[in-house]
């Protein structure tokens, strides 16, 4: 089967139907391990000294002092690893310890193992550091220009400019000149962060013979894999990587890390496990999350309401490393002009190094601030064309099988249906416009990719492969590199199998992320998971169920009969209908061969332009979604209360409603917490809120009710037409109540959070005006 | 990050607590809950090497209807109904503190003695290794007001205005006396040694007088989520009506100051006026030359201080 033959059969046993993710009840009883559960015989605990100052010569490390301190086994600095590594092989700018100079507070600089805890605390506190101080940059706005002291020799000629991408499609002056209305606006994002439950967390152990065994709490077994190898100098089949029970992700466990390193060498050292674990300021000095963006745009609209065109510069803070961050770039524009027809797009976007925590992927990737600033000018374009929004976004989406100005391809497209049904339910017409002042109504649309097209690494090898195997017990075995992070990767891999074999999903084990026992897969981010490694298992149980299908002619005596999989029974279709069970068929089936092994797996298809960039945000599907949301603004305190969110995402197909419907809700808390609590504060250079109090994400007790609905436009590449579902739902949420608290107080916001004094002095400052 | 290490006492009665207090003096703390003491272990600030833990003091536990005994939790606020009847507030205050599971640890003492706080203070050692120590944590000066030498932290708790406006007195306790004050007098003003409790001193009870049956009593709080955020300004206010006449108003805020404030001067000129939403106005601006907070939460002075007027504004609201 290629890759694009799709089992289309309308009527499914196990797809479609909620069923709890396969991880719930362990992760209920506790029978779960995550990384940090795992005891090894002698390890020791790892810890990380970090640096106390922004950016700073190392003039000189001394470790003696710590070393002989009793309990202490091993000490590594940047010395012992001097090799760099990074996500993105264009931008490998990352020490597992600082080499030559520190360049935020945080930055590793030394590992210490001990025998327990309390003795490996003691041990940083010994270690000397010599450092002189450099200049420091924090404003994203002072990296543009020379720099005295570059925080990195790669980066854009004499400055802190780390990428800049610039593209034009269509004519952007074009646009302008024949525009009957326009929007400017700026905006400013704070960065904001995944807030993940688990901590970072890292198991490394050496055997007798040399081999290293890596446990880690990782969205991608792959590139941890390959960043150990390169930095640790050892052949990839000397090392395994193994990826636990995992206690969230949302991008923030995405990229290799140097505790992942940190963890190898001192376990080589040492020659004991070495376990290092994160206290909650560690992870947040890690940071890699959303980052800090200032965007200014223009939007075009000409007399027949039509969007025509959109003008767009981002400066983007990236902090100290490159990360994902060149991708980060792209995205902030290339994703902004869908789910619209935007024909003249122009983008001018700069990601600069500051000394601070370095920024990364997180939920909704580069798209989220700019669709913000995108949502709300058409909103504002709408207001000033004197049209509905709801209906202004409409007459300007992008139909279904179509191409945007910059050469996406787009397949199936579930949009208008998204935004009938959230108009609908929220009885739309008949409030907005309606409502008492201080009670507000808004909506705001998203796309998003289903995996990235293109792989970040050169190679031939395919996105995703899935083994499947069936011995003589009859349980089918898929071994797969998908990384379940909570999102139930395991669980859609189970079902996508048990419905080709017609089996309940009991009948199904799942071995994933664990780079030895399974295929490559590229991990969970992009929301590619379902998309690629659904149907590379497709693939591989269409070929068990081709050698099932052979063993029942062979029982049935029937060699041209065709059979039906249900309920673990194997049926001959027509007359006369004979029927044997799925362990009868695999008897048959391994017989004098025995088990059955295949393999399937997943590339994309070629896509996209030739120009500099065209295969950045290029995928293979695009995921859709429209919400509207209510607010009531109290003017006194300026508390915004959103009432209700109603949520439709085109997902393709829902394989496990449950999990869509989870992840819809997700997205609206974590879009409401950027939107309305989320904030860094910095003393200077140090983050001042590195915890769970005072860092603000959204509680329970303030979740609004959410009424998660799903579209299923059927793509035709995606298993069971299913597409992503993790991430694009984010995107629709935040302007949605934005332009719902617009509509509530006649008061725009620019810059996030819109907290409660926020609101108090701009319509103080929106009534003097 | 791990606690610090300290030797853990769990005495068996008062005599018990107040002797190992005795003994170890400027050494040890005690310990109620832990979850406001703990966390700042945690973050090594100040750690004692000694913790008397008061888990198993009977003594602590005194229940009624005008007496709550330092250890009863603010769960047993929550879920033992009968003796707040007379004081439905309690429960009510129990519920807007920290969240449910800090509530089955949490103590009334605990609560009244919570250590004040400021974005200086409630940091690791990390954190204050990179932007350094300040008055309250050993070092020269302030960085919230700088150039003083003083301590500005701000007193949080919830319980201690609600309780004030309820005239509650504590019942303090060492080896060698007993002492009874207004809870007003517990608190020193100082950011730094925020409580005036002697070395040794336990806070045995609160005591409620029965006169405060009858009043009617509100309690609002600043803070940016429903849930788990300390109070950035509360409101306590009590009045007795007849009608639309109120006499005997009281008026109590935590979350502005070193300490909980109370305004008895003011307050008592109220009285016999019918209650109006241009009376907590009045009361208000009153009340401004009194509340100076400073830039030590997350929301802005400004801010907190408006609160104040808007709260006061909206108990005055919904009672006439
Ligand atoms: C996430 C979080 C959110 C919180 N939110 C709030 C909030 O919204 N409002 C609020 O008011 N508080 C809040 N707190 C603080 C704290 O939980 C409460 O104040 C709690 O009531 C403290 O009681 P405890 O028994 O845990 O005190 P402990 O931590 O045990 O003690 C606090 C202090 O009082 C001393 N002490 C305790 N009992 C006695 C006694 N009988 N005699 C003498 N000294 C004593 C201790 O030595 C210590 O110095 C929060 C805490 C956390 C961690
Ligand atoms: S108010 Fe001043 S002295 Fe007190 S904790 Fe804050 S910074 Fe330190």
């Amino acid at each position: 089967m290629s890759n694009h033959e799709q089992p289309t059969s309308k009527s499914f046993n196990i797809i479609g139907t909620p069923v709890p993710l396969l991880d719930s009840g362990p992760k209920v009883t506790g029978e779960a391990k995550f990384t940090d559960d795992f005891q090894f015989t002698n390890t020791l605990v790892g810890k990380i000294l970090r640096s106390p100052l922004p950016h700073a010569r190392i003039k000189s490390i001394s470790v003696a002092k710590a070393l002989a301190l009793p309990g202490v086994f091993a000490i590594v600095t940047g010395k012992d690893a001097p090799v760099r590594f990074g996500v993105l092989p264009i931008s490998e700018d990352e020490n597992a310890m600082a080499v030559d100079k520190v360049r935020y507070v945080g930055d590793p600089v030394a590992g210490v193992a001990a025998v327990d805890e309390a003795t490996a605390l003691r041990a940083l506190q010994l270690i000397d550091v010599e450092y002189e101080n450099l200049p420091v940059y924090l404003d994203p706005a002072a990296s543009l220009t020379p720099a005295q002291e570059k925080i990195h020799e790669k980066s854009v000629r004499d400055t802190n400019i780390h990428k800049e991408v610039s593209q034009h499609f269509g004519n952007i002056e074009k646009a302008r000149e024949t525009a009957v209305a326009s929007v400017s606006a700026s905006f400013h994002f704070p960065g904001v962060t995944h807030a993940f439950t688990e901590p970072h967390a890292v198991v490394a152990l050496f055997s007798d013979d040399g081999h290293l065994t890596v446990y880690s709490a990782t969205q991608v077994t792959h590139y941890v894999h390959r960043a150990l190898a390169k930095v640790l100098d050892m052949d990839m089949h000397r090392i395994r990587v193994i990826k636990p029970y995992l206690g969230g992700g949302f991008g923030g466990k995405g990229d290799p890390f140097a505790h992942e390193i940190i963890a190898s060498l001192l376990a080589r050292r040492t020659g004991r496990p070495v376990k290092i674990t994160f206290d909650r300021e560690e992870v947040f000095l890690t940071h890699h999350g959303r980052h800090p963006t200032t965007i200014s745009l223009t939007a075009y609209a000409d007399q027949d309401h039509h969007l025509t065109g959109l003008d767009l510069q981002t400066l983007i803070d990236g902090g100290a490393y490159a990360g994902f961050g060149v991708v980060t770039t792209y995205y902030n524009g290339v994703l902004t002009q869908g789910p619209y027809r935007v024909p003249n797009f122009r983008y001018q976007g700069t990601r600069v190094y500051t000394n601070k925590m370095p920024c990364g992927p997180m939920r909704g990737h580069g798209a989220v601030n700019s669709r913000y600033a995108f949502e709300v000018a058409i909103d504002m374009l709408a207001e000033r064309l004197q049209v509905d929004p709801c209906v202004f976004r409409r007459d300007n989406f992008l139909p279904p099988s179509t191409e945007t100005a910059n050469q996406f391809r787009i397949t199936s497209n579930g949009i208008a249906t998204c935004l009938q049904e959230v108009m609908t339910r929220s009885h739309w017409q008949e409030c907005y416009g309606k409502l008492l002042c201080g009670e507000g109504i808004g909506v705001g649309c998203g796309f998003y990719i289903s995996g990235s097209a293109l792989p970040i690494h050169r190679s031939d090898i395919p996105q995703s492969t899935v083994v499947v195997k069936v011995d003589a017990d009859g349980k089918v075995v898929c071994f797969s590199g998908v990384t379940d992070i909570g999102q139930g990767a395991n669980t859609m891999i189970a079902q996508c199998v048990a419905e080709i074999l017609g089996l309940p999903l009991h009948w199904l084990r799942v071995h994933a992320g664990d780079t030895e026992l399974a295929p490559i897969d590229f991990g969970s981010y992009s929301s590619r998971e379902t998309f690629m490694g659904g149907n590379a298992a497709c693939q591989a149980a269409l070929q068990i169920r081709e050698e099932l299908t052979k063993a029942a002619r062979e029982l049935a005596g029937h060699p041209a009969g065709s059979f039906v999989f249900h309920d673990a029974k194997v049926t001959l279709q027509g007359l006369p209908a004979r029927e044997f069970s799925f362990m009868d068929v695999v008897q048959r089936a391994i017989a004098h061969k025995g088990a059955l092994v295949a393999k399937g797996s997943y590339e994309s298809p070629q896509l996209g332009g030739s120009f500099k960039g065209a295969g950045a945000g290029l995928s293979p599907a695009y995921s859709f979604g429209a919400c509207i949301a209510r607010v009531s603004v109290d003017r006194e305190t300026g508390f915004i209360r959103v009432r209700k969110v109603w949520l439709a995402h085109d997902c393709g197909k829902a394989l496990n409603p449950l999990a869509v419907e989870g992840q819809i809700e997700g997205s609206v808390h974590m879009g409401l917490g950027q939107l309305l609590c989320e904030n860094f504060h910095y003393q200077g250079a140090t983050l001042t809120n590195a915890n769970l109090l005072e860092y603000k994400t959204i509680l329970p007790v303030d979740m609004p009710e959410v009424e998660a609905i799903i579209v299923e436009s059927g793509d035709p590449e995606g298993p069971f037409g299913a597409k992503e579902c993790g991430e694009g739902a984010l995107h629709p949420v935040l302007p949605a109540v934005g332009n719902a608290i617009y509509n509530a107080i006649g008061v725009r916001f620019f810059a996030l959070p819109i907290t409660p004094d926020q609101v108090l002095s701009a319509m103080a400052k929106d009534k003097r005006g | 990050m791990i606690l610090p290490e300290f030797t853990l006492h769990q005495p068996k009665s008062l005599a018990e607590t107040l002797q190992i207090a005795q003994e170890f003096g400027g050494d040890s703390d005690f310990l109620a809950g832990g979850s406001d003491l703990l966390p700042n272990y945690k973050n090594r600030l100040n750690p004692k090497p000694h913790l008397i833990s008061l888990q198993h003091v009977a003594e602590l536990r005194a229940r009624d209807v005008f007496t709550i005994g330092a250890m009863v939790t603010l769960q047993e606020l929550i879920q033992r109904p009968l003796p707040d009847a007379a004081f439905p507030i309690l429960p009510k205050v129990s519920k807007m503190i920290a969240s449910p599971l800090i509530r089955t640890r949490a103590t009334v003492g605990g609560n009244l003695l919570a250590n004040n706080r400021c974005v200086y203070f409630n940091q690791s050692p990390f954190w204050h290794q990179a932007v350094g120590l300040c008055t309250k944590v050993g070092g020269e000066a302030c960085k919230v007001v700088t150039g003083q030498k003083q301590c500005y932290a701000t007193y949080c708790g919830d319980l201690a205005p609600v309780l004030m406006v309820l005239g509650a007195t504590v019942l303090l306790q060492d080896r060698q006396k007993e002492r009874r004050l207004p809870l007003i007098e517990l608190y020193s003003g100082d950011g730094s040694r925020p409580h005036l409790l002697q070395q040794g001193e336990l806070l045995v009870r609160i005591d409620i007088p029965q006169a405060s049956v009858g009043l009617q009593v509100a309690y609002r709080k600043l803070r940016l989520r429903g849930s788990l955020d300390f109070s950035e300004a509360g409101v306590a206010v009590a009045a007795r009506f007849s009608g639309k006449i109120l006499s005997d108003l009281r008026i109590a805020v935590t979350g502005l100051a070193q300490a909980p404030l109370a305004f008895p001067e003011i307050t008592k000129e109220f009285s016999g006026e019918p209650a109006s939403e241009a009376m907590a106005q009045e009361i208000s601006s009153r009340l401004a030359r009194f509340i100076h907070p400073v830039k030590n939460l997350n929301f802005l002075p400004a801010y907190r201080k408006e609160m104040v007027s808007v709260f006061l504004r909206q108990i005055f609201r919904e009672w006439c």
